[in-house]
């Protein structure tokens, strides 16, 4: 048993490392503002973010890829909405689905990433007066094979400091 | 003494179970994510979702835990080789060979497979296989463009002619409109500001559109038209927006026909797919590489583990031979194997364990055989120890053993005769020579037995009854010699003879002393008052001659009486110098004597019987006084003296002293030079002393008169 001490050592060094790689600094991505639309109780977003050329390539590539939004009013439970971007090889458009509408159509890449500096997404919550927002990039939606590596490569690291929202008249 | 082995066993069953059960949970949990991921490697869609890393995560640990396991297992059976425990080069033997035996195969499989993934990726993007996908993509493109210019064109041609029927009734001239076409259409027209202001449709497939966005219906006010593809209801369609002069926008939605909606979403659907692998194409390696090395690492480390494992168990049951074989040969015969299979190994246990209960039983036998022996040894050293015989065992030419009363007879140290040689024994110890030379000469006519005679020379004088016989059932003449004082055997036929006399003369005389005495007082009593003055006279002196002399008798026989009574009972603690004192103190106040006492203030305690030892005294004291010269107040003197072992009283007079030629026949009844007194007081001073295991000795004192010194011992 001796022996073994050492080992575990190692271990939990080893898993300490792998812990501290998948910690690395996001990509530059924020949310500028967030406000709070009561007739259609929707958050509406404006935000800052880039696609590193990795997510670019897998989006021209037909990899869907999703965003997490983290919707935590001060008042009820945690909140998640999901947006997803892909690409339609055939049609060569790409799509923005938000959640709630009919998914957006885009020709151009250009316009689907125009589209995404103001967002508005659906929440379901009776007037929340304030709370705080966050985003990042959903390794665990993409492909299977891509997962291992968006673990450790930073360029699939996509995750913006939560903003706070107050609710408007 | 080594622990048996079972008990080993017993102690480090639990940790082993532990040690084994854990690699073998963290192989199941290998193979296990090993399957998983394999099945989930290429899907876009994946089953596992969220736990796809946790069960990398959990696979490394469990490859972890199995190379601890190994390299654990290693160490124990280094750490077994080193210490040079019995079976660890058979087992580190037989696992390196195991090991060999499947390693390589193992690292051949595995480097192989994985050069076919990484060519079967590869052959998935062939360039064949790419320029079929394109072409098929650029075909569907080219339907799809068609398809567009088509329905851009009849928009456009029923923008116009609504703007015709915006004069009278809009909503029936779109109507008209769609009568008109035979493929499925959905007309909608909107004014400037997006308000529905006619619709009209031939197909159910299409519920209620959505309307223009304001930014739409911006860019159609610019251009004149705009088109785009919609995915609407499942439905792939082109939306059309042309711009209706007078009136505002017309909507257009053409759905794409049934048959080739499906056809151009599997194609769409291969696109993507194909896209992705191409985007995947090093990701997909990395990932059939990570879990075929999770499989051969898998497959690696069991065949390791296996083969520690498995040469371990099967040396266990050699090694656990070779360690209890040890202990027999160490004379640790109580050892039992458990017997765990029923192969040659397990007959080799059972014959094994065979083998050592046999042993043990004749151990344990052999064992009692010799304590039964040593104790009759030691029984029988004791006995010759207390024997007053002397006692040697010789064969041919030298002694063997000799008792110490054999050493005190022949006048010299036992222990000088043991294994001393018969002829040396001769020239070394010339006062027993002719015994020794007896010995030598019968033993070497080989005679049975014998006995003999044997006068020691030089003095004193001593005279020897010497018995022997040839021992039996010995392959060496071995001989056993018993001689004893002839003067003692005498001196004990005497004194039985004495004891019987003494006992004859108690039952015989004492019986009518009694009576004779009672008759002649009662004649005195009778006839004296009765007869004549000269008569009277002479009948009362012989009266009194009667009763005097019976009294005289009866002294005698209850002196015989005391030395023919059987030896004393229990002997029990008691102080000798207070027993003096009382003794002492009768005679002083009587006035027989002088009395000078040298007994000490301290008890003196010794193990003996009052009253005999009192006698013993009284006749001491009572010899002394009768020792001493007529007309002067005898002076006796008393002495204790305490040594270690024994006691020594001394009483002395101051007589004529011993007559010559005293000895120890002066001790023996009726020797005595006295007129007068019944010759039994100093041999009843000796029987006392006998009984009591001590002695009694006579001697001329200095300065005159005689000492006579009573040894007793105190236990």
């Amino acid at each position: 048993m001796a022996f073994f001490t050492p080992c575990w050592s190692a271990i939990l060094v080893s898993l300490a490392v792998v812990g501290c790689a998948g910690s690395a600094d996001p990509n530059p991505a924020r949310i500028d503002a967030a406000a709070w639309h009561s007739a259609s109780s929707s958050l509406d977003l404006t935000l800052a973010l880039t696609f590193s050329p990795t997510m670019l390539a897998a989006l021209d590539h037909g990899i869907p890829l999703t965003l997490d939004f983290r919707i935590d009013p001060a008042h009820g439970p945690r909140q998640h909405q999901r947006v997803s971007l892909r690409f339609l090889p055939l049609l060569r458009r790409y799509e923005l689905d938000s959640g709630g509408n009919p998914a957006q159509s885009f020709a151009s890449r250009l316009q689907l990433l125009s589209a995404l500096d103001r967002l508005r997404l659906p929440v379901a919550a009776a007037q929340p007066v304030a709370g705080r927002v966050s985003f990042r990039l959903d390794t665990q939606a993409l492909p299977a094979p891509l997962r291992l590596p968006a673990l450790f490569d930073r360029d699939w690291h996509l995750q913006s400091a939560a903003t706070a929202w107050t609710a408007l008249p | 003494m080594s622990a048996p082995p079972l008990r080993r066993l017993a102690k480090t069953g639990r940790q082993r179970w532990w040690w084994v059960g854990l690699p073998i949970a963290a192989s199941l949990l290998l193979l296990l994510a090993a399957l998983w991921l394999a099945a989930d490697a290429e899907s876009a869609t994946s089953q596992i979702g969220s736990a796809y890393v946790g069960l990398f995560v959990i696979a490394a640990i469990a490859v972890l835990v199995l190379v601890g396991a190994v390299i654990d297992e290693a160490w124990r059976l280094g750490q077994r080789w080193r210490a040079g425990r019995p079976g660890s080069r058979l087992n580190l033997r037989l696992a390196v060979l195991i090991a060999l035996l499947a390693i390589p195969p193992t690292l051949l499989v595995s480097g192989f497979a994985m050069r076919f993934v990484e060519v079967g990726i590869d052959s998935w993007f062939r360039a064949d296989v790419e320029a079929s996908q394109a072409a098929a993509e650029a075909l569907g493109r080219d339907v799809l463009r068609s398809f567009e210019r088509r329905a851009r064109d009849r928009s456009n041609a029923l923008a116009k002619r609504a703007a015709l029927a915006a004069g009278g009734d809009l909503q029936a001239g779109l109507d008209a409109l769609v009568d008109g076409i035979d493929e499925p259409l959905y007309l909608t027209v909107y004014d400037d500001n997006g308000v529905l202001l006619a619709l009209a449709f031939n197909s159910s497939s299409i519920v209620l559109p959505k309307a223009p966005s304001e930014a739409e219906r911006l860019q159609v006010r610019q251009a004149g038209q705009l088109g785009k593809s919609e995915r609407i209801q499942d439905t792939l369609a082109w939306r059309v927006l042309d711009r209706v002069p007078g009136v505002g926008l017309l909507q257009a939605i053409f759905p794409l026909p049934v048959d080739l909606t499906p056809r151009l979403e599997i194609l769409e659907r291969t696109a993507v797919d194909y896209a992705q692998l191409r985007f995947q194409r090093r990701a997909l390696k990395l990932s059939f590489v990570l879990i075929l090395g999770l499989v051969s690492l898998l497959a690696l480390l069991g065949a390791l583990y296996t083969a520690l494992m498995a040469s371990a168990r099967l040396i266990q049951p050699i090694s656990d031979l070779a360690t209890a074989t040890g202990d027999i040969a160490a004379g640790r015969y109580d050892q039992h194997l458990p017997v765990s299979s029923q192969d040659e190994l397990g007959f080799l246990t059972t014959s094994f364990n065979r083998m050592a209960s046999a042993l043990h039983t004749a151990d344990a036998r052999e064992r009692a055989s010799r304590a039964e022996i040593e104790l009759h040894r030691t029984h029988l050293q004791a006995v010759l120890e207390r024997l007053s015989a002397g006692v040697l065992s010789f064969d041919g030419e030298r002694i063997l053993t000799a008792n110490p009363a054999a050493g005190a007879l022949l006048d010299l140290a036992a222990d000088a005769l043991i294994d001393c040689p018969i002829a040396a024994a001769v020239a070394q110890f010339p006062r027993a020579a002719a015994l020794f030379a007896g010995l030598s000469a019968h033993a070497a006519r080989a005679e049975p037995q014998w006995r003999e005679e044997i006068i020691l020379a030089g003095e004193p004088k001593r005279v020897l009854l010497l018995r022997a016989v040839r021992l039996p059932g010995t392959a060496l003449a071995r001989y056993v010699a018993v001689f004893d004082d002839a003067e003692v055997l005498a001196h004990a036929q005497r004194e039985a003879a004495w004891a019987e006399v003494a006992r004859r003369l108690a039952h015989e005389i004492k019986n009518p002393l009694t009576p004779i005495q009672l008759a002649a007082e009662r004649l005195r009593h009778k006839y004296l008052g009765k007869m004549a003055a000269a008569d009277a006279e002479v009948l009362d002196r012989a009266t009194h001659t009667i009763v005097a002399q019976v009294d005289a008798l009866k002294n005698i026989v209850n002196a015989f009486a005391d030395y023919a009574r059987p030896p004393l009972g229990e002997r029990r603690p008691l102080d000798l110098a207070l027993l003096c004192n009382e003794v002492l103190d009768l005679y002083e106040h009587s006035g027989q004597c002088l009395i000078e006492r040298e007994l000490g203030s301290a008890p003196v305690s010794i193990l003996g019987n009052r009253d005999r030892l009192r006698q013993a005294l009284v006749n001491l004291l009572t010899n002394a006084i009768e020792a001493g010269q007529a007309g002067t107040l005898p002076r006796i003197a008393l002495r204790l003296t305490e040594h270690t072992d024994a006691v020594e009283l001394a009483v002395r007079d101051h007589g004529l002293g011993l007559p010559a030629g005293f000895d120890d026949r002066w001790f023996e009844p009726y020797t005595t030079t006295k007129t007068k007194g019944t010759g039994l007081g100093l041999a009843m001073v000796r029987k006392i002393a006998e009984e009591h295991g001590g002695s009694v000795h006579g001697e001329n004192a200095d300065g005159g008169g005689a000492r006579f010194v009573l040894v007793l011992p105190k236990r």
